[in-house]
């Protein structure tokens, strides 16, 4: 049980563990990390490789791996060698390759790049390099990774500056735990000092890890006498800032800062503290074993590794360092065949009354569950079947490690989501909903992840065959409803919307989803059920947008005039899109209640021009006007003359350089302007703006609700122009 | 389709066996290193291997451009994603289970190994046996290896040095025009009377369609394939 590990440049290790009353200090003298090495890949994936890659028995190690031994025999970095038997991946069985201990942590990847430029290149393969080392040291030493709660509750302290503010001046910004720290640096320097020592958090949450060098920093100019952040002296810089490409985004991650003895949490590079707070994070750490303060950090795929290296452990196969699994040959046909994705039925353009919706619950990890999807069973080599529909593809009759790892996830998920039904504590409701979004994202990610060819253990045949099952399970899912006399609107990934088609008896869609369930064998669920249900087409095209609608759910009524409350769902038009800004989502959400009230492209207009008229007498507040757009590159890289570039470069003007990744938000006073006064950031509360850019944005909000009935932005225009005053109608639905 | 009354001439460079560096104009895509594919398959008994570093296997092109569908069974091919995967793939190419190939091609060889995850001199030297290993294959199996590269610059020198041949295949004015330095190839694609030609879909449809019919190979007349007169 262990609250966090400290990494000491002696080479000692501190591990810190909760007590009743404070927390434990235990120092492990003479820690040695290991790696391991194994002779050239060709060995399992070369020559020998494909479909059976087990390479042939031998006793000892190959001369290249004695070569390699007596190379690295006494050398500061190794404080031992041996020979061990392990597996290298979990196709192979276990055979005798070098163990390396490390003298020290840093020395890990140190000895790594020395054997990858040692002999032939490519001659060999290491093992357990690239491991967070709190989690590799919990891994190594057998210990838990979960702070044990039964002990006593974790205390936390909560330091923030605005986003906006850096260097010394911030600090009189300083808040701790939301309340002022004090006027001068000097001042706040001091606060945090006492509430440290009074308080002795096991969590500290800044709001960027920069004010941990800060604070220290300050301390100093200011002589305020042993300063602390950590149980401990001083503080450890553990990464430094980068930029890097993920997926096809373009990430920004900080520098990451620690501190002896306590968690450090930087909300500014967290997703899993976002998304599910500390009680979340906790029930992460629990399941996933990855310690606290590297969940926090931590992407999505990285848990899922940690998730999948505890897995690989338990069947003693090792971590590969750098991906080297090739996929296997295929006929081009085959690869056609897999290439085709997932499947979808374009929907049906228009405004369509008594709309059902049903999905697959958690339909990718059920389906590597239910039909044993794993890097190691998918190909198997061993088996001759033909499982994997379209692709001929067999499935090994040996349970894979996926869905182990899987399975509890699911499993835990939907009884969360049951207790979630059942309770009527909302503090309760609100802790099990942490947990159940942290899950969330692990699940909805590992069908991705398995395609991502950087992944520790994924397998792009894994992806293929995924998309190959859902692709069969949602077209017998259209059949069956199809032949129970329900006519298919759309059907996307794991959902599909239904309505009676005419002239026809319908069975009750319960029967007819428990039946596609049973055939399944993973759940359909009855989603929801709308009036009315409207799906837009492209932009200036006349096929349906895949993932652009929104509908009136049945029973559910909307809160009050104006809101659109739980009432209506939306996908994929501008309300829910996080650079929006708030007058534009107002609009459209009046908008979407009275179309709701009136199906009438007029009322939507009319409520359009209302909300213009303001905007024109300049009623609107600049707060709600604010875009916010995330960062994709430096300032100096974009190469048109964006908005985003206007704001990042006055941003730059006052002192604030945002990084890719990052979210800049700004007011846009002139859109035709130059420069950087095109545009005004949120803090120097500007009272203008151009109404004739909001105006466009209004339109474009409005287009896509009326384009659902065939209008388009000229018809708006048009009808704008004609209009002089507000119908009654609208008066009648929006005020 | 063909509207001129002779047979026309349609021609594409005969491969020797060994190492042959394809640099194409980039207007051309991989469509006429996909034909010079198609070709050795019509010619050969065997199949293709292609270990793909470029993200350049579209099956959508090749599906389209075969005179019949059964091609794409013969049809071998893997994609590397990091440059270890190509590494690892093209061992792979000198195993057991490639036989009897009547093709080898590896499209964009340096590519994965400009990566930044990989070091420089690290790089190099993965390069370097890369092309050994293919030019191990094209030893072994006594057949062409095609090679194409994404960037011409020091980095890829070894490539160029490893190569039997160097075509460049050009987009003039006449059409795609394979060529090399030596001026030992020199291969219009497509004499057309008037001149005038279309490097489209169509155009490589109709030249492989000819060229499969020049090796006695298996044409189908789908209703998307071209009608040969
Ligand atoms: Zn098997």
């Amino acid at each position: 049980m262990v609250l966090t590990v400290d990494f000491r440049s002696s080479g000692d290790v501190v591990h810190w563990a909760l007590t009743d009353d404070g927390v434990a200090r235990t120092v492990h003298e003479g820690y040695t990390p290991t790696l391991f090495v194994g002779d050239t890949v060709r060995n399992l994936y070369g020559r020998r490789g494909g479909s059976t890659p087990t390479p042939p028995d031998r006793d000892g190690l190959s001369d290249s791996l004695l070569e390699l031994r007596t190379v690295l025999s006494g050398q500061d970095a190794v404080a031992d060698i041996q020979c061990e038997s392990h597996r290298q991946t979990f196709r192979t069985d276990p055979r005798p390759i070098l163990r390396i201990d490390a003298a020290s942590i840093d020395a890990v990847r140190r000895i790594a790049q020395r054997i990858q430029q040692f002999n032939h290149p490519a001659e060999y393969t290491c093992y357990n390099v690239d491991i967070t080392r709190q989690f590799r040291y919990c891994l190594e030493t057998d210990t838990s990774a979960n702070p044990d709660q039964s002990v006593r509750s974790l205390r936390s302290l909560t330091l923030s500056i605005p986003a906006h503010k850096s260097g010394h001046a911030s600090l009189t910004h300083l808040t701790i735990d939301g309340d002022a720290a004090g006027p001068t640096p000097e001042a706040a320097v001091n606060a945090v000092d006492r509430s440290v020592r009074e308080r002795d958090p096991d969590v500290i949450v800044v709001s960027t890890a920069d004010l941990i060098p800060l604070l220290f920093e300050a301390a100093d100019t200011h002589d305020v006498p042993h300063f602390e952040l950590g149980r401990a002296s001083g503080y450890t810089k553990l990464a430094g800032e980068s930029t890097y490409t993920s997926y096809g985004q373009v990430g920004h991650s900080p520098a990451r800062y620690t501190v002896p003895g306590r968690v450090v949490i930087d909300e500014s590079n967290t997703f899993f503290y976002h998304e599910a707070g500390l009680a979340g994070c906790l029930d992460l750490v629990d399941r996933a074993g990855l310690p606290l303060e590297e969940l926090g950090w931590a992407s999505i795929g990285r848990v899922l590794t940690a998730l999948q290296i505890r897995a690989a452990r338990d069947r003693d196969v090792l971590v590969p360092w750098q991906a080297w699994r090739p996929e296997l040959f295929k006929p081009a046909a085959t690869l056609d065949a897999a290439d085709r994705g997932g499947t979808t039925f374009a929907p049906a353009v228009g405004v369509h009354e008594d709309v059902h919706e049903l999905d697959f619950a958690s339909l990718y990890p059920n389906i590597i569950r239910t039909r044993n999807i794993s890097p190691e069973t998918v190909r198997c080599g061993c088996c001759d079947s033909d499982d994997v529909p379209d692709l001929g593809y067999s499935i090994c009759e040996t349970d894979g490690y996926l869905p182990t790892v899987l399975g509890p996830l699911i499993d835990a998920r939907s009884s969360i989501k049951d207790q979630i039904e059942e309770t009527t504590d909302n503090a309760e409701r609100e802790r099990l909903e942490s947990d159940s979004s942290a899950i969330k994202w692990i699940l909805v990610s590992c069908f991705g992840y398995q395609g991502f060819s950087n992944a520790k253990f994924g397998r792009i045949e894994c992806h293929e065959a995924i998309n190959a099952f859902a692709r069969e399970i949602l077209l017998d899912a259209k059949t069956a409803l199809e032949d129970a006399g329900w006519r298919v609107l759309h059907g996307i990934v794991d959902s599909i919307w239904v309505t009676p088609a005419s002239d026809r008896d319908q069975r009750s869609l319960a029967t007819v989803a428990a039946e596609v369930s049973d055939e399944v064998g993973i759940t359909l669920e009855h989603e929801s059920e709308f009036d009315w249900v409207a799906f837009c087409p492209m932009r200036n095209s006349e096929s349906g947008a895949l993932t652009r609608y929104f509908g009136k759910r049945r029973h559910e009524d909307r809160p009050s005039a104006g809101e659109v409350g739980d009432a209506i769902k939306t996908r994929g038009i501008e309300a829910r899109q996080r650079s929006t800004p708030p007058w534009v989502t107002t609009v459209q959400e009046d908008a979407l209640c009275v179309f709701d009230e009136t199906r009438s492209p007029d009322a939507v207009c009319d409520v359009l021009h209302r909300h213009l008229t303001a905007l024109r007498r300049g009623d609107v507040a600049t707060d709600d006007l604010v875009v916010a757009n995330r960062v994709s590159k430096r300032a100096d890289a974009y190469t048109q003359e964006t908005l985003i570039v206007a704001a990042l470069r006055r941003a730059q003007h006052h002192g604030t350089s945002l990084a890719p990744g990052q979210t800049i938000r700004y007011v846009v006073v002139s859109a035709d302007g130059h420069g950087i006064d095109r545009v005004r950031l949120p803090f120097e509360e500007t009272q203008s703006y151009d109404v004739d850019w909001y105006e466009d944005a209004a339109i474009r909000a409005i287009e896509s609700i009326v384009s659902c009935v065939g209008w388009e932005n000229e018809d708006i225009r048009q009808y704008l122009a004609d209009t002089t005053e507000t119908t009654l109608e609208s008066y009648l639905g929006g005020e | 389709m063909n509207t001129s009354r002779q047979q026309p001439r349609v021609e594409l460079p005969e491969l020797d066996a060994g190492l042959t560096l394809v640099d194409i104009d980039s207007d051309l895509g991989v469509t006429p290193v996909q034909s010079l594919l198609f070709d050795c398959v019509f010619a050969g008994t065997g199949g293709a291997y292609w270990v793909d570093a470029a993200g350049t296997v579209q099956t959508t092109r090749l599906r389209e451009l075969a005179p019949d569908r059964r091609y794409l069974d013969r049809i071998h091919v893997a994609r590397g994603f990091t440059a270890y995967q190509q590494t690892s793939l093209l061992d792979r190419l000198a195993g057991e289970h490639v036989t009897n190939p009547s093709v080898v091609v590896a499209t964009g060889i340096d590519r994965l190994y400009r990566d930044s995850d990989v070091s420089t001199p690290h790089a190099q030297e993965l390069l370097v046996r890369s092309i050994a290993a293919l030019a191990r294959v094209g030893r072994v199996h006594d057949v062409p290896v095609i090679v194409t590269r994404s960037r011409d610059d020091e980095f890829t020198e070894p490539v160029v040095n490893a190569a039997k041949t160097q075509l460049h295949c050009r987009d003039t004015q006449f059409g795609p025009r394979f060529t090399d330095a030596a001026g030992d190839v020199d291969a219009l694609v497509y004499h057309l009377a008037d001149g005038w030609v279309q490097t489209t879909l169509a155009y490589w449809q109709e030249v492989l369609a000819h060229r499969a019919q020049m090796h006695d190979a298996p044409v189908v007349s789908e209703e998307t394939a071209p009608q040969i007169s």
